[in-house]
């Protein structure tokens, strides 16, 4: 578990995004190009989010987990 | 608690692992839940161990090596490597956590796919991942 680099709060967070989104786009409640896109992007903090790791996060060296399980 | 042992290997010549022997003894009485097994260089089956020096301390978790350190310690680096070797042999916390946003996302998903059409790709989608939860919690358990 060394590698997450997100708090509990942020990875409830993306998971709610995440389902909110592709709500939105399969759906039919956003139409258009917009849907489309939300089809797909709704998949990206859904799957951080239960990975528990963000690569930009990684990428910035950034995390919202304060306290890193030692390994 | 997961089974948690220290393996201690010494040898009848060397003279750090009878300075130590002490140490070890007391760590042990200090961590009663902890098994210490001290082994012989020489003794049969050490050469799994691939020991190149002794005292070798191996700490392990469940059968599974956690750490190894070589040579003499203080009593305050000992007790630092049995207390964190205690800590993961306990049930983890986030092992459970990861298991319930697992749960919940892979439950939304369904419910998101379902109520979306039904969506299946999302419905099939959400359902490993609740599988997937299923099976962290079962194994936290």
């Amino acid at each position: 578990m060394k590698f997450v680099n997100e708090a509990g709060w942020d990875r409830i967070a993306r998971v709610v995004l995440g389902a909110v989104l592709l709500y939105m786009g399969w759906s039919g409640a956003v139409g258009g190009t917009l849907g489309t896109v939300f089809q797909y992007l709704g998949f990206v903090p859904l799957a951080t989010g239960l990975v528990g790791w963000c690569p930009l996060y990684a990428m910035f060296r950034f995390r919202t987990n304060e306290t890193a399980p030692v390994s | 608690m997961a089974p948690v042992e220290l393996l201690w290997i010494t040898a009848l010549n060397c003279s750090a692992c009878h300075a130590m022997r002490p140490h070890v003894v007391a760590l042990a009485a200090r961590h009663p839940d902890v098994r210490v097994t001290e082994l012989d260089a020489l003794d049969a089956g050490v050469a799994d161990l691939r020991i190149y020096a002794t005292p070798t301390l191996i700490g392990r978790v469940a059968g599974d090596e956690a750490f190894r350190v070589t040579g003499r310690r203080t009593d305050d680096e000992l007790d630092g490597l049995v207390r964190a070797l205690i800590e993961r042999g306990e049930p983890s916390v986030l092992g459970r956590g990861d298991a319930l946003i697992r749960l919940g996302g892979g439950g939304a998903v369904v419910a998101v796919g379902l109520a979306a059409g039904p969506a299946w790709p999302l419905v099939v989608f959400g359902a490993i991942i609740l599988s997937y939860g299923a099976f962290t919690m079962w194994r936290t358990i």
